[in-house]
C-alpha cells in the first residue's frame, strides 16, 4: 500500500471532527438560518457514513513478512 | 629430544587446534564471578560451582544481558588457550539460567534504562483515536495473534494490519522482534501504529522482550507504539518504553481500536444536539420574524395614529382659521357699515354738498351756488329763486 491510501480510505477521525465541529457550529448563539440547514444536511451526510462504515468496513489482516 | 622440541606458540596453536577439534563448541553453566569489563569492550569473568573456576572472556557487542557476579548463566562458547597460557571460554552467547538470574539481570537493565530516560512519561507519544494501517509484530502461532485479531473484530471495523511473522521466544527471538521494528521504522509514514504482543509464558519464555537490543529499538521507532507481553503481571522492559503499555494482547487491542457501539453512541449524540440546535436556531429565526413583523405592525399603527392625528390639527385648524376669518370679516363688515354715511343719514342727518363737494361751514357757499342736501330717503337741492321743479318728489328746490 502506498501513501495515496490516505486519499482513498474513508477516515473516522476526519469525519467525526467534521461532524463534532458542525455540531459547535450549530450550538453557537448568532447562527444563520441558510447556513445551519447547509451544515445539518452535511452533518447528517457524515453521519450517515460513519454509521455506513461501522456497519460494512472490514479489517484486513495480512502477513507481509515471515522470518520463520 | 632436542629435535622433537616446539615453540610455546606452536605448542598453543597445536592445543587449541585439538580443543576446537574436539569441543568446536560448549555450553558450561555456572556462576558468575569477578565480573568486569576492560575499556569498554572487553568482558572478563569467571564461571564457577562448588569446586571449580573457568575463566571467560566476551566482547561488550556480543553480551546481549546485563551481568554481575552471582548471577546463574549459560554460556555457548569455545575453549581457548591464550597466548599467555591462560585456559578460558571465548563466549559467543550468554543465557540467563534460573528465575532469579532473569530477574536480577531485569532489574539492572532497568536501572539503566531508567538513567537514561528511556521510560520518560513526557516522551510517550498518544496513539491515534482511529488507526487505519498497523503493524503487527507477533507469531501468528500464538494465543496471543488471534486474541488479538479477534478483540479487533469485535470491536471495529475498517483497519489494515500488516503483520510480520517472528519468533517470541529463544535466541533468535530478539534479533528477529529488532529487525521487524526496523523494517517497519522504513515505511513508518504507512504505519498509525506499531503493535508487539506475546502471550503468557515463564520469565525465560518472555526474556527477549527484556533484552536491550529489543528495548533500544522500541524507543527508537517513529511509530507509536503499544506493547503487550506476558499475562497482566507479567512486565517487561519492550512495555515499560513503548509509548503505551498494555496488560495483555486482548487489552492491546482494546486499546488500540475504539468500540465500535461507543461511536454509534457518539454519532447518535452529535445528530441529535445538530437537530436540536437546528431546531432551536428556526424557533428563534421564527420569533425574530414575529417580532419584526409586530414591530412593523407597531410602526405602521403608529404612522396611522399620526396621520389622524394630523389630519385632525389641520381641520381643526382650517376650521378656526376660517372662523377666525369669517370674524374678521364680520367685523369689518359692521365696521364698514359704521362708517358708511347713509347710516348717519338714517338717524335724520343730512349731508350738505355744493358742486358735489361737501360742505361743513357757511363760507363755502358763494351766490348762486346750488346747495344740495343729501338726506336717507333722497336729495333736497336749494337753487336761486325761479329754478328748480317743484313737482320732482325726491327733490324739493327751495328757492331763497
Amino acid at each position: 500500500m502506498t501513501n495515496d491510501k490516505q486519499s482513498s480510505v474513508f477516515k473516522y477521525s476526519e469525519a467525526l471532527k467534521e461532524l463534532e465541529a458542525i455540531t459547535a457550529y450549530l450550538e453557537s448563539s448568532d447562527v444563520d438560518l441558510d447556513e445551519a440547514i447547509k451544515k445539518f444536511d452535511r452533518g447528517s451526510e457524515l453521519a450517515t457514513q460513519i454509521e455506513l462504515h461501522l456497519k460494512n468496513a472490514e479489517n484486513k489482516i495480512k502477513t507481509i513478512r515471515s522470518k520463520n | 629430544m632436542k629435535n622433537d622440541a616446539i615453540t610455546v606458540s606452536e605448542f598453543n596453536a597445536v592445543l587449541n587446534q585439538t580443543l576446537s577439534f574436539a569441543y568446536p563448541e560448549v555450553v558450561v553453566e555456572g556462576e558468575v564471578s569477578g565480573f568486569k569489563v576492560s575499556q569498554g569492550k572487553w568482558v572478563f569473568f569467571d564461571l564457577k560451582d562448588s569446586d571449580s573456576v573457568v575463566g571467560c572472556f566476551i566482547t561488550t557487542y556480543q553480551l546481549k544481558t546485563e551481568l554481575e557476579d552471582g548471577m546463574l548463566i549459560r554460556v555457548k562458547a569455545a575453549p581457548q588457550l591464550t597466548k599467555w597460557g591462560k585456559f578460558s571460554l571465548t563466549v559467543r552467547e550468554v543465557e540467563l539460567a534460573g528465575e532469579g538470574s532473569v530477574k536480577r539481570a531485569f532489574d539492572l537493565l532497568k536501572a539503566k534504562f531508567e538513567k537514561e530516560g528511556l521510560f520518560a512519561p513526557e516522551r510517550k507519544r498518544a496513539l491515534p483515536e482511529f488507526p487505519q494501517k498497523v503493524m503487527l509484530i507477533t507469531s501468528a502461532q500464538a494465543a496471543a495473534f488471534n486474541d488479538f485479531v479477534t478483540i479487533i473484530n469485535d470491536r471495529w471495523s475498517g483497519v489494515d494490519i500488516d503483520h510480520i511473522q517472528v519468533q517470541v521466544q529463544g535466541v533468535l527471538a530478539p534479533a528477529q522482534i529488532v529487525e521487524a521494528i526496523i523494517y517497519a521504522n522504513s515505511v513508518a509514514d504507512e504505519y498509525d501504529a506499531m503493535v508487539i504482543i506475546r502471550g503468557g509464558g515463564s520469565a525465560e519464555d518472555l526474556q527477549a522482550f527484556n533484552t536491550e537490543e529489543v528495548v533500544r529499538a522500541v524507543f527508537a521507532s517513529d511509530i507509536p507504539s503499544i506493547v503487550a507481553i506476558g499475562h497482566e503481571d507479567d512486565v517487561s522492559l519492550a512495555e515499560l518504553v513503548a509509548d503505551v503499555r498494555a496488560a495483555t494482547p486482548t487489552d492491546a487491542a482494546r486499546r488500540l481500536v475504539p468500540n465500535r457501539s461507543e461511536i454509534q453512541t457518539r454519532v447518535a449524540s452529535l445528530t441529535n444536539s445538530m437537530l436540536s440546535s437546528l431546531e432551536n436556531t428556526v424557533s428563534i429565526s421564527r420569533t425574530q420574524l414575529e417580532g419584526f413583523y409586530h414591530s412593523i405592525e407597531i410602526r405602521l399603527n403608529n404612522l396611522r395614529y399620526n396621520l389622524a392625528e394630523a389630519f385632525t390639527r389641520s381641520c381643526c385648524a382650517i376650521e378656526i382659521l376660517v372662523h377666525s376669518s369669517v370674524s374678521q370679516l364680520e367685523s369689518s363688515k359692521k365696521l364698514l357699515e359704521s362708517l358708511d354715511p347713509r347710516a348717519i343719514l338714517s338717524r335724520g342727518y343730512s349731508i350738505t354738498r355744493i358742486n358735489g363737494k361737501v360742505i361743513k361751514s357757511p363760507s363755502q357757499y358763494s351766490s348762486g351756488d346750488t346747495i344740495v342736501i343729501q338726506l336717507q330717503q333722497g336729495k333736497i337741492s336749494l337753487k336761486p329763486q325761479g329754478e328748480g321743479d317743484s313737482n320732482d318728489k325726491r327733490q324739493t328746490i327751495i328757492s331763497f
